[in-house]
């Protein structure tokens, strides 16, 4: 047996000198009393203030990597699809548009769909907060690569650049507006399985609409101008009223 | 409040409270060095919030022995001579007498593992020594101990 862990009798002494024995008596020796203050204090404890960039790029982390990888891989396969066939592009690329649109969907509607919003609202952001810096960091994604399609499809379908833009917005912001509605009324799974419904019903009408009353024909842009206002109202109007849910919740947690 | 905190303010605490001997004080240093430590978000986010918070703390215990020491030579021991009543008077003094024939860095390594309770895992990785060295120091540091009670 080691020498330290061999009790070595003192003479005369009551007690062993074994390594056992030395780390008990230390810590007895040193043993401190209770701190008195440690509860109070570490609940009192100042929160470090944030600047908005620093927050909406924490929350940028927090995105989960697949939503940017599928984006990004719509968008591509839609650029390879107008490039390779290059006819009937717009039509096309508008019908994917609500795809595109449910990649950034998924996303905000997650807490809702997992249940996670309450917890989401015990944390030291409000769920209004998250909700704004992640559609706005995707929302923003998916323009800047929108933006790069515009003069594409603007080259092939001899119509002008913000033409485009109008009218792939529409359909993405159709998406997002119905897709919002429905994550406020339905709770759980569903909620994706009813957002991934509204894409599909958006991108076939694009696909039909264009096929039967041809609303690509510049006759019908002051109709596009009319959505694309009332689409961008009413997706604010449905954000304010999700965060007003979330608001709610945050008051019967507390009551 | 998470539950590493806590553990964080207790070790530091234990720590304090070795050093001066004193709740209170004991209590306000490890405050301030974890008030100091919420201010500065490089060590935090390293993941070395028991590093930073034990050097600020040994700073902080040194500065307040300074302060302290012209206004009273016994101060430091007022409240750990109130020894635990579980430990043996003998040891305990045996102790005390052959604590003292240590060096300074053997008595802050002891202390930093028995009082504050770190683990030697966390202890090595705070020393920036491998966890086999934290061990034969201790163990070197225990031998001298045991040299001197017999």
């Amino acid at each position: 047996m080691k020498q330290s862990r061999r009790k070595i009798e003192r003479k005369g002494v009551g007690y062993d000198c074994s390594t056992d024995t030395l780390e008990r008596g230390l810590r007895l020796l040193w043993r401190a009393p209770a701190p008195q203050r440690r509860d109070v204090f570490l609940t009192g404890r100042p929160l470090r203030s944030i600047s908005h960039g620093a927050f909406v790029l924490t929350q940028a982390a927090y995105i989960r990597k697949r939503v940017w990888v599928l984006s990004v891989a719509v968008f591509a396969a839609l650029v390879g699809f107008t490039a390779g066939w290059q006819r009937d592009v717009l039509r096309v690329a508008a019908s994917a548009m609500p795809f595109f649109a449910l990649t950034a969907v998924q996303e905000q509607v997650r807490s809702f769909a997992c249940n996670m919003a309450e917890l989401e609202l015990a944390t030291r952001f409000s769920v209004k907060s998250i909700m704004l810096a992640r559609m706005g960091l995707l929302g923003g994604f998916h323009l800047a690569l929108m933006c790069l399609l515009f003069p594409v499809l603007a080259l092939y379908e001899q119509m002008e650049i913000w033409h485009t833009g109008v009218y792939l917005l529409v359909p993405y912001l159709t998406t997002t507006l119905l897709s919002m509605a429905c994550s406020r009324k339905v709770r759980g799974r569903e909620t994706i399985y009813l957002c991934l419904g509204n894409a599909m019903l958006v991108g076939s009408v694009q696909v039909m609409g264009h096929g039967i009353m041809q609303w690509y024909a510049p006759r019908f842009f002051g109709w596009w101008i009319l959505a694309l206002s009332l689409l961008l109202a009413g997706n604010i109007w449905e954000y304010y009223r999700c965060a007003c849910q979330a608001d709610r919740i945050y008051e019967q947690a507390g009551a | 409040m998470s539950m590493d905190e806590k553990a964080l303010y207790d070790k530091i605490y234990r720590y304090c409270y070795y050093r001066l001997g004193q709740v209170q004080t004991a209590e306000d240093i490890t405050q301030e060095a974890f008030l100091r430590l919420w201010e500065c978000r490089d060590y935090r986010e390293q993941g070395k919030a028991l590093q930073y918070l034990y050097t600020t703390a040994r700073h902080l215990c040194i500065d307040e022995y300074r302060r302290r020491r012209a206004q009273s030579l016994t101060w430091k021991m007022e409240e750990q001579l109130a020894a635990p009543a579980e430990l043996e008077p003998e040891l305990r003094l045996g102790l005390r007498q052959a604590l003292e024939t240590l060096s300074e860095d053997e008595r802050e390594l002891l202390a930093l593992r028995y009082a504050s309770e770190i683990p030697l895992g966390e202890l090595a990785k705070m020393l920036g020594i491998s966890r086999f060295a934290a061990r034969r120091r201790i163990m070197a540091a225990l031998e001298k101990l045991r040299a001197q009670l017999e």
